[in-house]
Formats: C-alpha cells, structure tokens, sequence
C-alpha cells in the first residue's frame, strides 16, 4: 500500500509524541526548571550515567602511547599516520589506498582476511569506524586476529558543542563520508558486541560530555 | 483558533509567560498546544494548527508548512543583540512570520525595523497572582509580613547585570528618610552573587535596612512573598519583565524600565530617581489601587484577546 506524502501533515509524523505531555499548565509550569520525571523502565533502558573522565589532546594522548612501540594505525594517512610513525618502533599501516608501509583495504569487506603482522603491541584506529558500514564486524574480525592487543578507538562526539549550535540553525556538521554518530553509550555497547572491555576513556578537545571526540582504549 | 505554541522547557520569565498566555487562550475556547522546537509536545493537543506562535524558536520541520507564524518579542532588543544569539536568530526566523507581537512599546521601534510589529499589553495571571490576608510580622512564622515599614522585596532571577545594585543603593536614600523601611533581597541562587553582595552589604553597612538576602523561591511561593512586602523593586533597565506580578497582589512596582506614562511611580535607572519612587509610593499606600492598576493595565485575558485579534487578521 502506498501513502501520498503530500497528504500527510506535518504534526502526523510526530504524533506519537503527544504521550510526553503534561495533564495541565500548572504541572507544566511547576516543573519548568526539572527534567521530566520518568518511570523506572524507562529509565534503566534510555538513562546511562556517562563516566567522569577528563580532556586531552588527541594526538598527544595516541603518540604518547605509541611511542616505542610496534604500532598498526587503521587508516593511515595523512599527518597523524606520519607522526605515529616518527615516535613509534616500527609501525604498520591500512588505509583505503596502498602507500608507503600501508596496504589498502576495504575494511568494509567481509571477505577480506585481515593481514596479521607479528608483534603488534597497540592498534590506533583514530577517526575510522564512523566511516565503516559495518563497524561491529570489522571490530570483531580485528579482535579475533590480533587477540589481547589494546585498541585506542576515537570517534566525533555525536553531543559536541560545536555541532549541536549549527544544528540549531538547521545545518548538521559532518564529514560526508560518515555513516554514524557516536557518544559514550553506543560506543560502549558495539564495542562490548565485539568482545572488547573498556580499559581507558577520555574527551577529546573541548568540555567534557559536549567535546569534539571520544577516545577509548581498549582492555584487549 | 487552534494555536500552537513553540517553547523551550526552561524556568524563565518567557517560559511562564507563554504559560500564561496559553492558559488564557485555553480559558478563552481556544484550542492550544504547546511543544518544543524539537517537537516534543509538552501541553495539550490540536488536529490541525491556525497559527504557530514562536517563542524564540520554532522546530526546522515548520519553516515552509503555510502555516501563518507570529512571533513573541519576549527579549528586550539591545540584550538580544548582547548575548550574541537571539537577534540573529530572530531575525533568521522573520521572513517566516507574519509579524511580530511585542509587550512593551517602547521596543516597537527595534521590532518593527525587523518585521512588522503589533504591540499588546504585557499581561499577568491575575487568577494566580492575588491578594491575601498576611499575618503582621512575626520573625517565627516565614508566611509573615517582611519586616519594615515600607517592607521593600526585590526577588528577581540575579544574573549579569540583573542584580539589586541599584535598588540597593536607591534604598540607603529612603532609609535616610523613612528610619523604618527594610530591604528584603530574594532568590539569589548564584553563589558569587551571594558572596559579592554579602560583601557589600556588611562592607557598606547596610544592615541597617537590608533585613534578608536568601535563596531561590519555588514558584508557587512568589505569590505569597508579594504579599508579604509593600513595595516590589526591579533591577532590570531598559526593560522590566514579571516584577509587575506584583501589581496581581496589590503591591506597588518600581522598576527604572516601566514606563507607562500614566503610572506615577515611575523612576530612571538612578538611585535618586528610584529612592524618590520609592517614597511616593510608601506615601500612597492606602490610596492607590495597585491591584486595579494591575485589571486595567496587565491582565493576560486582554493581552490574549489581543493577540488572537491579529492571528485572525491573517487568516
């Protein structure tokens, strides 16, 4: 059966709304200032304490940890990839395209067997599996080949400051190539998906809860 | 009319305002309803909308549905201009209005630069802002009248520049002349507001007439706190916002920002000006009808018959 969308009003679509209202304008009115309280369900499905964790640096907080150590950068270009490999012992590339000690891969793709390089002691996937169409097999393919090595995953915030004031004029902020929006929870829960346990988390530029990014580092 | 009004669920001056508008339009047979500009609804519930009503914001979805679009000046122009968001963001939204409806006429000008503008008396509930019977003064009992004759209350939201300073200092005149008036100074929720003007009061000695200086006050509550005071002051310039609630309970509005040219009691934005304001209205206690000044003058019933009046001419 099909619908003509131009029969539709505008409020239909968000109807459904209409359960979250208040009985009354006094009720309303008295709890202005207070977020609307909510049954306990609700709350253990939809509220998640978000941990206290503090601001770095993003390069500074990868290259400190990479420093000495053999290291495999997942998407590895441009210039984060050429200061990874300046501090660290030796270190592997993957990226869209071959390049020099990077091999190309579509990290997409579930034939694909993963390349295994010995000794590998720290995997930096900064900035990738927001791109990825499938960011949970990906990480549980890279969990499964390289077991007990730390991943430090970094993502864009999806509550950034930054973002949320254009939004509020009617424009989303977002590299055209990303297919997802992380935040603390949703992060934790692919991750869990995948077999990984969450050793390290911090922000990344900005204020905690509205910054930039998240970085977490992986349990292995 | 079915109106549906945009708001952002936040404690302020706009945000009570809105309610009262809507719970008059509700009063008046209209159907209303009320949902953030994210669309989540927040009060009532209408089939089909005649206007949108935006209160600073209005939901994306809505820009271009032809649906008639009013706008509420709850802001005064140059603070808006201030905090580097709500002009521009007003201005981004009128060429999606029909007009503008502001409250004070001494805005219209600004306004009507941006988008045709209507002008309706700021009104208040009046339902819900009465007077009551108020014990004489008893430091046990915190439903008591304040202490002092004339017992002055400022209890505005401190923030910025919205603080008693000027109150304050008009109030070292009128105790010069009136040895009994007090100053009572509620709803300070900020902490360095608090310290500084602790500060201030114990540095300049001012104990002498400033009798409270205390935290915030529930909403239900602002009603009996008017009542419990003669005189209600304002630190607000160039504008006043719902310190005129006041006038609900009977009680005289001193505020540098109200300027009806009918009511006496007017003042500038000096300590002098304010004092002197102050005085006359101590010396008109019993005499002026503060209560009938707040019928004629701020009674949201008209404000709303007002408002509805324009929506029908663009219908």
């Amino acid at each position: 059966m099909s619908h003509d969308i131009s029969l539709l009003r505008p409020c239909d679509e968000v109807n459904h709304h209409l359960s979250t209202a208040y009985a009354s304008i006094d009720d309303l009115r008295s709890q202005l200032g207070q977020a609307k309280p909510v049954s306990e369900a609700y709350a253990k499905k939809m509220l998640h304490a978000v941990p206290i964790a503090e601001v770095v640096d993003r390069s500074e907080f990868i290259l400190e940890r990479c420093k000495g150590r053999t290291v495999l950068d997942v998407g590895a270009s441009g210039p984060m990839h050429d200061r990874i490999v300046a501090v660290a012992a030796k270190t592997y590339g993957w990226d869209r395209e071959d390049g020099e000690g990077v091999t190309g891969i579509d990290l997409d793709n579930q034939d694909l067997h993963l390349p295994f390089y010995q000794g590998i002691e720290l995997i930096v996937c900064g900035e990738v599996i927001e791109h990825l169409s499938n960011p949970g097999q990906f990480l549980r393919r890279l969990r499964t080949r390289y077991q007990g090595v730390p991943v430090i995953i970094t993502v864009p915030n999806a509550f950034a400051e930054a973002g949320r004031a254009q939004l509020a004029r009617g424009t989303e902020v977002v590299n055209r190539d990303h297919c997802a929006w992380y935040s603390w929870k949703t992060l934790s829960v692919l991750l869990e998906r995948a077999g990984y346990s969450i050793a390290e988390f911090c922000w990344y530029n900005g204020r905690p809860l509205f910054a930039e990014g998240l970085i977490v580092v992986t349990g292995g | 009319m079915n109106l549906l009004h945009f708001l952002r669920r936040e404690k302020s001056g706009l945000a009570f305002t809105t309610l009262e508008l809507v719970k008059a339009e509700e009063q008046q047979g209209h159907g209303v309803e009320i949902r953030q500009p994210d669309e989540t609804v927040l009060y009532g519930g209408v089939d089909k909308p005649d206007v949108h009503i935006i209160h600073s914001q209005i939901s994306p979805r809505r820009y271009h549905d032809r649906i008639p679009k009013f706008m509420f000046c709850h802001g005064e122009p140059l603070s808006s201009v201030g905090n580097g968001v709500s002009m521009k963001a007003i201005v981004d939204l009128a060429p999606l209005c029909e007009a503008f409806i502001a409250m004070r006429k001494e805005e219209w000008s600004a306004w009507n630069a941006i988008k045709r503008t209507y002008v309706v008396p700021k009104g208040i509930d009046l339902q819900r802002f009465t007077p009551l019977d108020v014990p004489a003064h008893d430091p046990k009992n915190p439903a008591s009248r304040l202490s002092g004759d004339p017992a002055v209350l400022y209890c505005e939201h401190w923030r910025g520049q919205r603080n008693p300073l000027i109150p304050l200092l008009a109030m070292e005149r009128v105790s010069q002349v009136l040895p009994n008036a007090r100053m009572h100074l509620f709803n300070v929720e900020d902490k360095r507001m608090y310290e500084t003007f602790s500060a201030l009061i114990a540095h300049a000695k001012w104990h002498t007439f400033v009798r409270s200086l205390m935290g915030p006050v529930k909403d239900e509550e602002v009603n009996l706190l008017y009542n419990r005071a003669d005189i209600v002051v304002s630190g607000l310039f160039p504008l006043y916002a719902r310190g005129i609630e006041a006038f609900g309970a009977g009680k005289a509005f001193i505020g540098a920002g109200y300027r009806d040219e009918e009511y006496e009691f007017r003042c500038d934005f000096t300590p002098e000006s304010m004092a002197d304001a102050i005085i006359k209205a101590h010396e008109a206690k019993g005499q002026f009808n503060f209560r009938a000044w707040g019928e004629r003058k701020h009674d949201v019933q008209e404000t709303v018959r007002q408002a509805t009046a324009i929506y029908e001419r663009y219908l």
